[in-house]
């Protein structure tokens, strides 16, 4: 019983983000069960974890990365094009804001994925370029500079949609 | 000491991500609860009797191919002309004499040179399982 207690609060904590993490790789419909699928492994097997949060990043990018190499194997061209043609609605909507977050997310998503996974574990995630790093299999000067790289992006990106 | 922080980061953070649909939620923690199901595995008695199977199968090959063997070696099909003595006793015969002297082993050469040969018997034929006779 201490267990499933324990397990809620990680699934709360960190459930939100690994959703927004899942749909920056794999498609919306799938984003759910590879939460699921990710928890899962990741609770199983934390015991052999270094650093548990890092791993239960890593766990839910991988298992994204294999349910999208599913997808691609099963989708046709028609349904990968309505996929990045959906209005993305990753985040919860606050009256009055609703225009820039649709700025904000429609700009995120022309990103590559590397960077909108570094952006989403860094600024909802919260973790730090070390951990990033750790989960991404790269050195933290890579995920500092991919971050940075994304924000500028991300500003010149909006800055253009201002003046339109 | 303040941390600068970015405008944007901060409008960024400002963002809540939606949390986890309560169903997802009841599916994780429904299947955590479950046992869970490992992937199934030979019964030790299964590899058992495998393995017995295994060595029975290979028993019967052996008497099989032996009792063949032996089929094709029956009297009269060897491809030893007949009345011969086998080799190794003529090996032996032959050390024998050289032991004894030179004039042993040469009246041993002569004694075989002038022994009628037998039949014609191909020992390919044997070998193939097929009657020489049935060719004449």
């Amino acid at each position: 019983m201490a267990d499933a207690h324990e397990a809620l609060e990680w699934l709360d904590q960190h459930g939100p983000v690994l959703l927004l993490l899942a749909r920056q790789i794999a498609s919306e419909a799938s984003a759910q069960d590879i939460v699921q699928e990710a928890f899962l492994r990741f609770w199983r097997s934390r015991q052999r974890a270094e650093d548990p949060v890092a791993y239960l990043y890593a766990c839910t990018r991988h298992c994204a990365l294999e349910f999208r190499r599913a997808e691609q194997r099963r989708l046709d061209r028609e349904r990968a094009m309505a996929r990045d043609e959906r209005v993305p609605d990753c985040f919860v909507c606050v009256p009055g804001q609703e225009e820039r977050r649709l700025a904000i997310e429609t700009a995120l998503r022309q990103f590559p994925d590397e960077q909108r996974q570094v952006v989403v574990m860094k600024i909802w995630g919260g973790l730090t370029f070390e951990k990033i790093a750790k989960v991404l299999g790269v050195s933290p000067n890579t995920a500092a500079s991919r971050y940075r790289y994304a924000l500028d992006k991300l500003r010149r990106e909006l800055s253009k949609e201002h003046v339109s | 000491m303040n941390r600068w922080t970015d405008p944007l980061e901060a409008e960024l953070e400002s963002l809540r991500p939606h949390e986890l649909p309560p169903l997802l939620r009841q599916r994780i923690i429904s299947a955590l609860s479950e046992p869970r199901r490992r992937p199934p595995r030979a019964h030790p008695s299964r590899l058992w009797i495998g393995a017995l199977a295994a060595a029975a199968c290979l028993v019967i090959a052996v008497a099989i191919w032996r009792g063949r063997e032996q089929g094709m070696a029956s009297p009269g099909r060897s491809p030893v002309a007949a009345g011969s003595s086998p080799p190794t006793d003529s090996v032996v015969a032959y050390q024998r004499a050289l032991a004894q002297s030179p004039e042993a082993l040469d009246a041993l050469l002569d004694a075989d040179a002038v022994r009628p040969i037998g039949p014609p018997v191909s020992g390919a034929y044997v070998l193939a399982g097929m009657d020489p006779d049935s060719l004449r």
